[in-house]
């Protein structure tokens, strides 16, 4: 699959004509080149079958809101939607040390999905392997609070076998019934055939899939996007210089359908429910926009905690 | 059949070829062998003979939800409302005796208006394959002419009645209730022959006892040809889902556990179950549920009738389908959040769906507890401020670690987990968690003092001394308990 810049969709013809023979000739143009290239990008989108023709939607429904991030640089890197919100997505730790940090990051990205209309009311659910749960820990309520994610509108499932997993997530995504499925998954289960069946089932229950790696893998896979994270050490608070901050990570996007790949390191608040830059480690990481962009976050942190009261 | 008695082995049960040959049950078996040298013998085995009557009640559930097992060779039926599906009383008694035959069963049948009178009537009144049928009310006729041993009674007391000239139960009409009893030494004894008496007349009701309850909702379905294939028992499947929510639904209620029967033409039975874990009307979900597990069930020679149970209801609040299905609703996505959990939880390896229930209780292993998503109770306020540190992994249990520590109560600098070593560069505590009173200290063990400390990769974990320094002679051990992320 082609990367495509995120600007993809935003001059796209009503119309699709074969042009491949005339390409030649066009290339000298520079703005017949963007025309072509868009109109090429859409027919990829159409072969892949996954997005809906936005020019001729957008009349007929709703304005949605994205799925993004809530930091600038970030989403810039994501497609203008946002990320695919009936799409797989997977998550690898760096190292295998890093997994509460890749968990944690899967528990944001939820977090940023409930904030999302159509969500509301829905549960998520979050499918774990029993053995890791002996291993790793276990998923754990008031923790899941403390980052943001509400631990009411959680539903977990303990399953032995990965192909229990792969098979209760299948159904999961197609039931329509929650706002999102996290799994668990080891990298030498999670196949291009495996990912491709989930893609198809998060289609067809316009659910989105969260896939959370034991390892990092370089295997192939249909998944939308790929993120690996590892931990940061945090800026301290302002009051206390040797206590821990914020959860902080390095994220880096290998991969994304329409997207471009970048690493940023961030920092997660959980009250806001947003994610902000950290310039550098050892220095102070007062990003410009941070007051404006919390100001915002809040209204949506309300509304999160109000499809929390529903669920 | 011989078994073994108090004066050596004895004839059980014998076929007909023995029969014909004069041998008759209760003979000795070397007297048997004797008259007839080249006869086979096998051990009578009565619990088998058992399981082979009970397994037979169940296939004949196909022709009545009510049965009942009359030991230790009859099978009771409870037909009210039943022969007129067949075409009536013969065909009905019929149909049973050429089933029952075609598996090389001999059959004596008799339907009348009670238990107690069937019993007697097909015992002693009837010979093989010519049923008897009692037309209502005519059980005093019918019965009038058969040994008083029909009526079901203890040999002692036949043989007390004989001894009296009471041979038939016709002799027992005209005899006033209070000349019978006068004519026992032992008032349980007439108390017996009143009692059978009156309840195969009729005069008293016998409650018939049935193997299990009847299920209120019920449907059948059976099948011309026998279905070899789980394709044509699936299809069966749908119709009868269909049927029977459509019964569920005319009564307000929903299903929470599923039954299908399915009567092999051996003469067997298997059964397939379902659980919901909300009641359920809607067809279409209990198909899906039972259909997985038809693959790996044996059909033996083939299906010839199925029924399908809603073996467990519960009353379902009707669903304003047409608003609910105006706008993503919680009502129905809850229906269908159930539905989920009902394919997942039918899957064979056990696994459940489970929420987090907050517990007040400030023990961290102790602050919630999995429960089913669909629970109706309320969960209680979390005893823990929501400003503290939690960590998103909790270990279970707590895994003790090799630390440094600068100062006898102040955080760790150094410490060694799953042999990995740490330095600890920031650390936030401590937060005392106390045992609770209320519970056995030697169970919660001294208090705890939290730390969350961050090692120099960044990663976040969750550490606790238990007890104090100066308080104990040994230093106080520390553990890991979580993972932050």
């Amino acid at each position: 699959m082609a990367r495509i810049p995120a600007q993809a969709s935003a001059a796209e013809p009503a119309s699709v004509t074969p042009m491949d023979r005339q390409m030649p000739e066009i290339a000298a143009n520079s703005a017949a080149r963007e025309v072509l290239l868009a109109t090429l990008r859409q027919r990829i989108l159409r072969l892949e079958g996954g997005m809906p023709d936005l020019a001729a939607d957008q009349s007929s429904t709703a304005p949605i809101t994205p799925w993004l991030l809530g930091l600038g640089p970030l989403d810039a890197r994501l497609p203008v939607d946002g990320l695919d919100p009936a799409g797989v997505h997977e998550i690898a730790p760096r190292e295998p040390g890093d997994a509460a940090a890749a968990m944690g990051f899967a528990a944001a990205l939820a977090v940023r999905r409930l904030l999302s209309p159509g969500s509301e009311g829905r549960p998520l659910l979050w499918c774990r392997l029993a053995r890791l749960g002996m291993e790793a820990g276990g998923l754990y309520g008031p923790g899941l609070n403390a980052i943001g994610l509400p631990a009411a509108r959680i539903v977990t499932v303990a399953l032995r076998k990965h192909q229990a997993i792969l098979w209760t997530a299948d159904e999961a995504l197609k039931s329509g019934a929650l706002s999102g499925v996290i799994l668990d998954l080891d990298p030498a289960k999670c196949t291009v055939t495996a990912t491709r069946r989930l893609q198809l089932a998060a289609q067809a229950g316009q659910t989105p899939a969260i896939i959370i790696m034991a390892h990092a893998s370089a295997s192939l896979s249909a998944a939308r996007s790929r993120w690996a994270v590892a931990s940061l050490p945090s800026l301290p608070p302002p009051l206390d210089e040797r206590a821990p901050g914020k959860p902080t990570w390095r994220v880096e996007l290998r991969r994304c359908r329409r997207g471009k790949p970048g690493i940023f390191s961030v920092e997660w608040d959980h009250a806001t429910h947003r994610f902000s830059l950290v310039a550098a480690v050892s220095g102070g990481a007062a990003d410009a926009g941070a007051a404006e962009s919390r100001r915002t976050a809040a209204a949506a942190g309300s509304a999160l905690r109000l499809g929390h009261g529903r669920g | 059949m011989v078994t073994a008695g108090a004066k050596g082995m004895r004839l059980a049960a014998i076929n007909r070829v023995a029969q014909r040959l004069g041998l008759m049950p209760g003979d000795r078996l070397a007297d048997a062998r004797a008259r007839v040298p080249d006869l086979l013998s096998e051990i009578h085995d009565a619990k088998k003979d058992e399981a082979a009557l009970l397994g037979l009640a169940r296939w004949a559930e196909r022709w009545s939800p009510s049965i009942m097992v009359d030991k230790p060779d009859g099978i009771t039926l409870d037909a009210t409302g039943i022969p007129h599906l067949f075409g009536g009383e013969a065909p009905f008694l019929d149909t049973i005796r050429d089933r029952l035959s075609e598996l090389g069963l001999t059959v004596r049948l008799a339907l009348a208006g009670n238990p107690a009178a069937t019993r007697g009537l097909s015992r002693f009144a009837t010979r093989e394959g010519a049923p008897v049928i009692v037309p209502e009310g005519g059980e005093r006729t019918a019965l009038a002419r058969l040994p008083v041993a029909a009526l079901g009674l203890s040999a002692d007391t036949v043989s007390t009645l004989k001894r009296l000239g009471l041979k038939r139960i016709l002799d027992l009409y005209p005899l006033p209730r209070s000349a019978l009893a006068r004519r026992f030494r032992d008032s349980t004894l007439s108390g017996e022959v009143l009692q059978k008496l009156d309840a195969a007349l009729g005069l008293t009701k016998t409650p018939l006892v049935p193997l299990d309850p009847p299920p209120r909702f019920a449907v059948r379905q059976s099948l011309d040809e026998p279905a070899i294939t789980a394709e044509v028992v699936a299809f069966l499947l749908r119709r009868m889902t269909k049927q029977l929510s459509g019964q569920l639904a005319q009564q307000g209620c929903g299903s929470t556990r599923l039954t299908l029967k399915l009567y092999r033409v051996d003469g067997s039975r298997v059964a397939v179950q379902a659980g919901l874990a909300s009641p359920s009307t809607d067809s279409e979900h209990m198909a899906r549920l039972l259909e997985p597990k038809l693959e790996g069930t044996d059909l033996g020679f083939g299906i010839e009738a199925a029924t399908l149970e809603a073996s467990e209801t519960a009353a379902v609040e009707p669903l304003q389908t047409s608003l609910a299905e105006a706008g993503g609703s919680p009502l129905r996505d809850g229906t269908a959040l159930a539905a989920l959990a009902d394919r997942i939880a039918n899957r064979d390896d056990g696994a459940r769906l489970s929420a987090f229930l907050p517990v007040a209780s400030h023990l961290p292993e102790r602050a919630e507890r999995p429960v089913s998503p669909f629970r109706k109770e309320r969960s209680p306020a979390p005893a823990i401020p929501p400003d503290l540190p939690r960590p998103l992994l909790l270990l279970a249990p707590p895994e003790p670690i090799a630390v440094i520590a600068a100062v006898p109560d102040g955080p760790p600098m150094h410490f060694t987990w799953r042999r990995a070593p740490h330095r600890v560069m920031k650390a936030d505590g401590p937060e005392r968690i106390d045992s609770e009173w209320w519970r056995a200290l030697q169970k919660a063990g001294p208090a705890r003092d939290y730390y969350l400390v961050e090692d120099e990769i960044g990663r976040r974990y969750w550490l606790y001394r238990q007890g104090l320094y100066q308080e104990a002679e040994t230093p106080p051990a520390w553990f890991i308990h979580g993972l932050f992320p």
